[in-house]
């Protein structure tokens, strides 16, 4: 019995619920089992430009569902989602995926003994309008050329007519768009309240180039990535490095302390249960001497929109490495952009002198994963959350990580 | 299809209160994905939705509104709930996509049995109405496509090839999809490094349009421009080589749109006029500001979006010379099949592209395919050392979506064979 409070009426009908369109939904397709994921988001955004001070707002709500289903024998199966309410959504889906083909389900996840959950936020409330163009107003560094800042509230239910799933959260994010660079910089919080908290201006500083200089970067340097570099190039190598399926027991440095850790209240998207119905649960991905584990399977499915099935998705990943003394020779890096090769990335790196020199050439550079984690060394600073929900310091790398 | 009813609720909006526009929105999407060793897959998704802006309010969005429902969104209250309604009719049918997509694997795997291939169709109808002013206007846009991927390997090296191709009815799209791909995969096989540093580049047929989608489209976004964001103010005065045309029309589009999401008819805008910088692409905002007319490029990517000058179609004009006679005359470069953005600059002009595809050139003949690699160009410089232009224009053969300010919209890119000098290879 699905927990599903919804039910509407049309005149003269019988009450439709939702368990009555999940039995019908079996029923047209032979009698699986079936699941249905709904996600309603009330946001507000203001974007501020600063050279003409125009402010633009908008608000909304934005709800549909998915539905999911699988044949008796658990060979084929099928997805559709549509916008709306939940009954309206689920109407739809039903409409469109009557007529689909059942096509091959694949390795598609599917959790058959989901139990009840209740995942909500403390609800401190969405910030109204006037508030998040204060803090735009208020916080943005000159150097930013446009801002916005959204808040949104969602509420997420998922269920198999057997077990219900909820989960409400509010998620703050800002992005701020410099003069002098096309790279934007993105933040993130779970709370108005832990929004209020964080220092934004801190890490915008980290970005600052320094004075210009016409000089090399110092081949034998270390190298330091800032928090948000860092997030950059640890989320490149948890995909590659701890992808589903890899095997266990390649060296990494003794930087390279990494954990997946999902469960609430940690991170911007932990959560008791993935958004396929299975419960999250930590998990060690190396220990600063071996890749220990991948980051895939239950508790790591996610749905990037109602719209998208879940996948598997390293969206709660810290990274946790000793802390170590700054060291001496070495090179900050405020700007990173990683472009795919062959066996691993070219890869653009802006950098300064550490702790606050001024700045080198740009760099190009061939990364290889296997180089990098292993030449990782340890962290500095405390750890900070990137918009992809990856917690990590300022990560220390020795000079040998380049290949060139 | 959008209800009638919907005419009636806006026009009863708009004459309450004719400054406002009201955007109303139906659109379903169709994935399917098929590898070698697996059946394909289908999504089939439906959104729908409306949103309403008047002056000096937030622009204003619900999902799924219904004719009945547009009063309170206007009037900014709580969206009252409606009875059970019967499920939509959907447009799409996923049957044809998946047999496609299951008889490209098939013959695929014929064709290469050594090989994964993977292949994806992707295909979207979406109607329109939208209200502004007195009046009311509809459209219906829609696309298909179908892309093939191929890895293989020989002697412990791999290689990866890719083609695609808009899809029209009738269509023996198919067999020349895998014909393309079979060919260039066994290619690739013996690809080598690109020597790195400056290179003369010759674009095949269609490719260059990206580059120029990039380097010469985004920056003339007529608010891209007016927030000083653009290479365009600062190099006005500028000449090109007059036999260069860059041209963006959304009717010529993959993705085509016959009035734009503010109801203005799209009209073709020459970017760059025989060597020249031209017009803007202009929505009704910026063309407002700037005294300029809207040219029906203004475009949001759903109900949930603001207007932003879009492109539709770019394409670079034909030249007069034989695309034969071009490679004859180049010494030494690279022929770039495939291209993918990596980075774009739109104050510099600088911008990074992955070519995934291409050839070495020695002394007037295509050679050794070459692996993926990064091309560095800057806008004026690239432009300015255009040498030659084919007579072959051609469109979409490389495809993707432009993704602006987070809102991503399909689009076209077309282009005849183009030589040009001065871009940087980094390996």
């Amino acid at each position: 019995m699905s927990g599903f409070s919804e039910s509407k009426r049309a005149s003269g009908d019988p009450v439709m619920t939702v368990d009555d369109l999940l039995e019908k939904t079996s029923r047209d397709h032979g009698g699986g089992p079936v699941e249905y994921f709904h996600r309603c988001s009330r946001s507000v955004r203001v974007e501020w430009d600063r050279a003409t001070d125009r402010v633009a707002a908008r608000c909304g709500t934005e709800e549909g569902g998915a539905l999911r289903w699988l044949d008796p024998r658990r060979e084929s199966g099928g997805f559709v989602a549509a916008s709306g309410d939940v009954v309206a959504s689920l109407t739809a889906c039903r409409a469109i995926g009557r007529g689909a083909p059942e096509t091959s389900i694949g390795a598609v996840p599917w959790n058959p003994s989901a139990e009840a959950t209740e995942d909500l936020d403390t609800p401190h409330g969405v910030p109204r309008i006037e508030e998040l163009e204060h803090w735009l107003r208020e916080n943005t560094p000159e150097t930013v050329e446009s801002a916005w800042i959204e808040a949104s509230r969602s509420r997420e239910r998922w269920t198999t007519g057997s077990a219900d799933q909820e989960r409400v959260r509010v998620r703050i994010w800002a992005l701020w768009t410099p003069k002098n660079d096309p790279k934007p910089m993105f933040l993130a919080a779970r709370s108005w309240r832990d929004w209020l908290r964080q220092d934004a201006l801190a890490t915008w500083d980290e970005r600052a180039p320094g004075p210009p200089r016409e000089a090399e970067w110092p081949a034998d340097a270390k190298v330091v990535f800032s928090p948000e570099t860092s997030a950059s190039i640890a989320r490149a190598l948890v995909l590659a490095l701890h992808r589903p399926g890899v095997e266990a027991g390649a060296p990494v440095g003794s930087g390279w302390v990494v954990r997946s850790n999902g469960e609430p209240p940690r991170g911007l998207f932990g959560a008791l249960v993935d958004d396929a119905g299975y419960p999250v649960s930590p998990r060690i991905l190396a220990d600063g001497r071996h890749v220990v584990a991948d980051w895939g399977g239950p508790g790591s499915f996610r749905r990037g929109s109602f719209r998208d099935p879940p996948a598997s998705n390293p969206v709660c990943v810290e990274v946790d490495p000793p802390r170590i003394d700054p060291p001496r020779r070495s090179v900050w890096v405020t700007a990173l952009a990683l472009h795919p090769a062959a066996d691993g990335w070219l890869a653009e790196l802006h950098g300064r002198e550490f702790p606050d020199g001024s700045s080198f050439r740009p760099r190009w550079a061939r990364l290889r994963p296997q180089r990098l984690i292993e030449s990782c060394l340890g962290g500095l600073g405390s750890a900070r959350t990137s918009h992809h929900g990856l917690g990590t310091p300022a990560l220390v790398f020795d000079a040998w990580l380049f290949d060139d | 299809m959008l209800d009638r009813q919907w005419d009636g609720a806006i026009r009863d909006v708009l004459e309450r209160a004719p400054q406002t526009t009201v955007f109303v929105e139906r659109r379903e999407d169709l994935t399917v994905f098929g590898e070698t060793a697996d059946d394909p897959k289908a999504r089939h998704t439906l959104w729908a939705g409306a949103c309403v802006e008047r002056p000096d309010r937030p622009l204003t969005f619900h999902s799924d509104l219904q004719p009945e429902q547009l009063p309170d969104l206007v009037s900014g209250e709580t969206v009252r709930a409606l009875g059970e309604r019967p499920g939509p009719t959907p447009w799409l049918d996923p049957a044809p996509a998946v047999a496609a997509v299951g008889g490209t694997l098939v013959e695929a795997r014929k064709r290469l049995p050594e090989a994964h291939v993977s292949a994806r169709w992707v295909e979207f109808r979406q109607q329109v109405k939208i209200g502004r002013g007195a009046a009311l206007f509809e459209d219906c846009r829609a696309m298909r496509r179908l892309r093939l991927d191929a890895v293989a390997g020989r002697h412990g090296r791999t290689a990866a090839a890719a083609v695609e191709g808009p899809i029209a009815d009738g269509d023996n799209y198919i067999s020349s999809l895998v014909e393309g791909l079979s060919g260039r995969i066994a290619a690739r096989l013996d690809a080598i490094d690109p020597a790195p540093g400056p290179s003369r580049v010759l674009f095949a047929p269609a490719i260059a349009g990206i580059w120029v989608h990039e380097l010469v489209g985004h920056a003339a976004e007529a608010d891209v421009v007016q927030r000083g964001g653009s290479w365009w103010t600062t190099d006005l005065e500028r000449r090109l080589d007059e036999r260069l045309t860059v041209i963006d029309d959304p009717r010529r589009s993959r993705a085509a749109w016959s009035i734009d999401d503010e109801g203005v008819p799209p009209r073709p805008v020459a970017l760059i006029r025989e060597g020249r910088l031209g017009e803007l692409l202009q929505s009704c905002r910026t063309a407002s500001e700037s005294g300029a007319e809207p040219t029906g490029h203004g475009r949001r990517s759903s109900y949930r979006e603001p207007i932003l000058p879009r492109m539709g179609c770019t394409f670079i004009a034909n030249g007069d010379e034989h695309p034969d006679e071009i490679l004859q005359n180049i010494h030494e470069g690279v022929y770039v099949r495939r291209l993918e953005s990596a980075h774009t600059d739109a104050r510099t002009g600088r911008a990074l592209f992955r070519v995934t595809d291409s050839d070495r050139i020695v002394d007037g003949r295509l050679d050794v395919p070459l692996r993926p690699f990064l091309l560095e160009t800057v806008a004026w410089k690239a432009l300015a050392a255009i040498e030659a232009i084919g007579n072959d224009l051609a469109f979409d053969r490389c495809i993707g979506s432009c993704h602006r300010l987070g809102q991503p919209l399909s689009t076209s890119v077309g282009a005849p064979t183009i030589c040009t000098g001065l871009m940087t290879v980094r390996v």
